[in-house]
């Protein structure tokens, strides 16, 4: 038999949807820079909450912020 | 015509007049492409997010423009010759 999952989960929900004021742009550091972790890799859209269609343009956003070296690839521990 | 935007990288110890050298180069090329710059920001000096050329900090020049599609090569070619140009990137902006 199955066991029930009692925990209680919020439904996550996209923080672009709720407010179409944000726009997800490659200039903006500050906003990319809540949705990479500390070892500057792309969050999960299952953690960031991100519906598919902002998880893309943020991912896309992400890899143009690198290229232009807005953002770090990694954090290198020599 | 179709808009671009470019973002490139000088070095952080060039003197300002150099930095308006490139960008009048810049704009040079964008108006032999009959095109037109819509904005020219001047972001200043920047933490880079990795090293280029051991350099940590960078000077960030951003432009939108809207040119005749061989603007671009002709623009990343110029850009690459120079030694004072870390990095350069050239995206279509999409409405």
């Amino acid at each position: 038999m199955l066991k029930e999952d009692n925990r209680k989960r919020r439904k996550k929900s996209c923080r672009f949807c709720a407010d179409t004021s944000i726009v997800v742009d490659y200039k903006n550091q500050e906003l990319l820079e809540n949705f990479v972790t500390e070892n500057a890799k792309i969050v999960p859209s299952r953690i960031s909450g991100a519906c598919a269609f902002h998880q893309r343009a943020l991912t896309t956003a992400i890899k143009r912020a690198r290229q232009i070296a807005i953002l770090p690839y990694t954090i290198c521990e020599v | 015509m179709v808009t671009y935007e470019t973002i490139y990288i000088a070095d952080p110890n060039l003197a300002e007049n150099k930095v308006g050298e490139i960008n009048t180069k810049v704009t040079e090329i964008i108006k032999r492409f009959d095109g037109k710059v819509n904005n020219l920001d001047d972001w200043g000096n920047r933490k880079l997010g990795y090293k280029i050329n051991k350099q940590t900090i960078g000077h960030y020049i951003y432009i939108n423009y809207s040119a005749k599609p061989g603007v671009v090569s002709e623009l990343e070619r110029t850009l690459q010759l120079r030694d004072d140009v870390l990095k350069q990137m050239t995206i279509r902006v999409v409405q």
